[in-house]
C-alpha cells in the first residue's frame, strides 16, 4: 500500500520537469480538439500519435498517448451538448440530455456538469486503477497458458457481442481480426502461415499500418461519405460548474464511476458503453425520470462520469493482463509493445513503478481536462468548425505517412489502405471495427496460449475446462454464445427483468 | 423494404464468410505440420487458422440461413448497441445521407496518392501537396460531385496545401529523420 503511494509519488514528481509537462498538456489539449471534431475518433487519434510519439522514450510517448486518449474521451461532449453531435462514440449518450439543456439556454451549465462528471469520473477511475491494477496481476501471476487463451478468446467474443447491433457480424469482425493476425511467422516454430512466398507477408501486417487503416482511412472514407453542413454554434453562458449540481447528485457520480471502471475493465467493450450503462442506469434509479431526454443534469453527469471513468478501468486489464478493456485500450497496448513495455502479469513484479506512471499521467490529463473544459471552450469550438472536407484529407496524408514512417517501407502504406477499405465495407455492412482490432492485438496471445496449453497437457482438452478459472472463463465465452440463441435470450430475459423488478425499489432513491 | 436489402447483404454476406473458411480450413489442413521435426500435432501451425476457419463457415453458415431479422427472431442486445446508437443520434443531428459517389472519389484520390504514385518517383511534397489541392477542390460540403470549384475554395486549396505539405514533409524529415517515399 505505502509501497504504491511511494512509487505513485516518484511518478508524480518525475513528470514535473518542463517537457513532460508540456507532453502531459499539449497532448490533452490534441485529445480536447480531435474529440471536439466529430469524426475524428478517440482510436484515430490516438493511433496517429503513435506513429509520431516512435521516436520518444517510452514513458513519454505514453504519457502523449493516455493524456490524448483522456482529452479526446473528454472532448467529444462539447459537440454533443452544442450541436447534437457526439464528437466521438462515447459521447452519444450525452447528446441526449446535454443537448436540451443547451436548447433551453444552459450550455454553459451543460458543458460545466460535462467537465464536473469527466474529472470526478477519472479521478475516481484513477483511485481503481492504482488499486486493482497490482491486485489483479497479482491474481494473473497464477493464470497459466490455459487461462490466457480462455481470456483472450473472451475479450473478442464479448466485444463483438456488445458492440455490435448483430452480435454474429461482432464475432465474425472478432475472428477476422484473430486471423489476420495470425498471418506471417507464427511465434512457436517460425513457420509462414499464409504468406504465398511473399517476403513482406512473411513478417505479417504490421499492428500500426492496419489500426491506422481500420481507424483512420476507414474513418476518412466514412466521413467523406457524407455532407455536412458547416455548424453553428448557439450562445453558451458560464461554463463553471455549480457545486449545487454536485453535491445533489453525489450517488449518481459514484455510481456511474463504478459502473464506468467496471465496463472499462470487461475486455473490448469500451467508453461508449460505458455512457450507456451510466445513463441507463442513472435513469431507471432516478427519482425524476421524467426529465430524462428533455435536459436532466443527472442523465448528463452519469454519462459522462461514466465514460471517462471508462478510460483508467479499461487501462487495468491492459496494463495487468495485457487484455485491452477497449479498442483504443488496444492502440495503447500496441504503442507499449513497440515501446518495449511488456504488460502482463509480470508487470507488477519486473517493472511495477511503470503502473503508477500511468496513474500520474492519468492525473496530469485530468488537470488538463480541468483547465481546458472550463477556460478553453470558445477557441475550441473554433477549430470544431473547421470543415472536415478540409480536414480529412489531411489526416489521410498523415495515416499514409505514418504507416510509412514505421520501417520505411510502401507495404505498409499498401497494407493501411487495404486494411482501410476492407473495414470501410465490413462497417456499412454492419461488421464494427472494435472486435476486429481486438482480434488483432490478442491474436497472438490465444495463439501461443492455446497450443502451449496443448503442448502441457499432451494433446489433451480437459485442463481448458477442469482448472477453476478456465472453467469459469470457458462458461463465461460458452454464456456469451448461446445466450444470443433466440429461445434462450427471451428466457434470460424474462428472468432478468424479474430479478430487476424485485431489487430495483431497495436501490430507487427515496425523495 | 430495408429489412429485405438487408437480409438479402447479409446472405451475401454470409456466403463470402462460408468460402472465405473453406479457403482458410483447406490452407490450414495443407500446411506443414512440421512432424518431421517431432512436432505434437495439436499445436501444428495450421490448428488455430483451421479452428477459425471452421468458425467462419459456422456462422457465415447462420447467417446464410437465418430467419428475417425481425419481431423476436434476433434478440436484442441487453443495453443499446453503442455504435448503432452513436449513429441514430448523428444521423438525427445531420440528416445527412450516404452518397457513394463521394466516397469514390474520395477513395480514388486517396488510393492514387498513397497506393499508385507514392514511391514512383515524384517529390513526396509535390505529390502530398497535389493529392490535397485536389481533394480540398473536388469534394466540399455541397452536394455536386465533384464539386464546381469556386473562388473561395479556390484560394482556401491553394493556401492550405503547400502548407500541410511542407509541414508534414519537414517534421518527418528533420524530426522524425524519416526518409520520405
Amino acid at each position: 500500500m505505502f509501497d504504491g503511494l511511494v512509487m505513485f509519488g516518484n511518478a508524480v514528481v518525475g513528470y514535473l520537469n518542463p517537457v513532460s509537462l508540456t507532453l502531459a498538456f499539449g497532448a490533452t489539449l490534441l485529445g480536447v480538439v480531435a474529440g471536439c471534431m466529430p469524426g475524428l475518433s478517440a482510436t484515430l487519434v490516438i493511433t496517429l500519435l503513435t506513429t509520431l510519439t516512435l521516436k520518444m522514450q517510452p514513458n513519454q510517448a505514453i504519457l502523449v498517448l493516455v493524456c490524448a486518449y483522456n482529452g479526446a474521451i473528454y472532448g467529444g461532449s462539447r459537440t454533443a451538448i452544442l450541436l447534437n453531435i457526439p464528437g466521438t462514440a462515447a459521447n452519444a449518450a450525452a447528446c441526449i440530455d446535454g443537448y436540451q439543456l443547451a436548447r433551453q439556454g444552459q450550455a454553459g451549465r451543460a458543458m460545466g456538469i460535462a467537465t464536473t462528471g469527466s474529472v470526478v469520473g477519472t479521478l475516481f477511475g484513477l483511485v481503481c486503477l492504482a488499486l486493482f491494477t497490482p491486485m489483479l496481476g497479482e491474481v494473473a501471476l497464477s493464470f497459466g497458458a490455459f487461462e490466457f487463451f480462455w481470456l483472450a478468446l473472451l475479450g473478442v467474443v464479448m466485444s463483438g457481442n456488445v458492440v455490435a447491433a448483430d452480435p454474429l457480424k461482432g464475432w465474425l469482425a472478432g475472428f477476422l481480426g484473430l486471423f489476420v493476425a495470425g498471418i506471417g511467422q507464427e511465434g512457436m516454430y517460425a513457420y509462414e502461415r499464409f504468406s504465398f512466398g511473399n517476403a513482406d507477408l512473411a513478417g505479417g501486417f504490421g499492428l500500426i499500418p492496419v489500426l491506422v487503416g481500420a481507424f483512420g482511412f476507414s474513418e476518412v472514407l466514412t466521413v467523406m461519405s457524407e455532407r455536412f453542413a458547416r455548424p453553428k454554434i448557439m450562445e453558451f453562458g458560464s461554463p463553471l460548474p455549480r457545486i449545487m449540481d454536485v453535491l445533489k447528485y453525489w450517488r449518481t457520480i459514484l455510481r456511474s464511476g463504478v459502473i464506468g471502471v467496471w465496463v472499462g475493465i470487461l475486455p473490448g467493450v469500451g467508453e461508449d458503453m460505458a455512457a450507456w450503462s451510466s445513463y441507463a442506469t442513472a435513469k431507471r434509479l432516478s427519482k425524476e425520470p421524467e426529465k430524462y431526454g428533455k435536459g436532466s443534469i443527472e442523465g448528463l453527469m452519469a454519462a459522462e462520469t461514466g465514460d471517462n471513468a471508462s478510460v483508467p478501468g479499461g487501462i487495468i486489464p491492459a496494463l495487468a493482463l495485457a487484455i485491452p478493456g477497449s479498442a483504443p485500450c488496444a492502440v495503447l497496448l500496441a504503442a507499449m509493445i513497440i515501446h518495449g513495455v511488456q504488460a502482463g502479469p509480470m508487470l507488477m513484479v519486473e517493472n511495477p513503478q511503470f503502473v503508477y506512471d500511468v496513474v500520474a499521467m492519468v492525473l496530469f490529463s485530468t488537470i488538463g481536462i480541468l483547465f481546458f473544459g472550463l477556460f478553453f471552450i470558445r477557441p475550441l469550438l473554433r477549430i470544431a468548425q473547421v470543415p472536415r472536407s478540409i480536414m480529412m484529407p489531411i489526416i489521410f496524408v498523415l495515416c499514409v505517412i505514418g504507416s510509412y514512417s514505421l520501417s520505411s517501407r510502401l507495404f505498409d502504406v499498401y497494407t493501411m489502405l487495404g486494411f482501410g477499405t476492407l473495414v470501410f465495407i465490413m462497417r456499412r455492412n454492419g461488421y464494427p471495427a472494435a472486435p476486429f482490432v481486438l482480434g488483432l492485438v490478442l491474436g497472438d496471445i490465444l495463439d501461443k496460449n492455446l497450443r502451449r496449453g496443448l503442448v502441457l497437457s499432451d494433446g489433451d482438452l480437459l485442463p481448458f475446462f477442469s482448472r477453476p478459472i478456465s472453467a469459469v472463463l470457458a462458461v463465461l465465452v460458452l454464456w456469451t454464445f448461446i445466450t444470443n440463441v433466440p429461445i434462450i435470450h427471451a428466457a434470460v430475459s424474462r428472468w432478468r427483468d424479474a430479478v430487476v423488478a424485485r431489487i430495483l425499489p431497495t436501490f430507487r432513491r427515496s425523495s | 423494404m430495408q429489412s429485405t436489402k438487408l437480409l438479402s447483404t447479409d446472405r451475401i454476406g454470409g456466403l463470402i464468410w462460408v468460402a472465405f473458411g473453406l479457403a482458410v480450413v483447406y490452407g490450414a489442413w495443407a500446411m506443414d505440420r512440421l512432424e518431421s521435426l517431432g512436432i505434437p500435432l495439436a499445436t501444428a501451425p495450421g490448428v488455430v487458422p483451421g479452428l477459425l476457419g471452421i468458425a467462419f463457415i459456422i456462422f457465415g453458415s447462420i447467417l446464410l440461413v437465418r430467419h428475417e431479422p425481425g419481431a423476436g427472431d434476433i434478440p436484442e442486445p441487453a443495453i443499446p448497441a453503442s455504435a448503432a446508437a452513436a449513429d441514430a443520434v448523428a444521423a438525427t443531428a445531420h440528416g445527412d445521407e450516404f452518397d457513394w459517389r463521394r466516397v469514390a472519389l474520395s477513395w480514388l484520390l486517396c488510393v492514387t496518392y498513397g497506393g499508385v504514385l507514392l514511391g514512383g518517383g515524384l517529390p513526396y511534397w509535390a505529390l502530398t501537396a497535389g493529392f490535397l489541392f485536389l481533394h480540398i477542390l473536388l469534394l466540399d460540403e455541397t452536394d455536386r460531385v465533384p464539386a464546381s470549384p469556386t473562388l473561395r475554395r479556390l484560394v482556401i486549396a491553394a493556401l492550405v496545401s503547400p502548407t500541410v505539405a511542407t509541414v508534414v514533409m519537414l517534421t518527418f524529415e528533420r524530426i522524425f529523420l524519416v526518409r520520405l517515399p
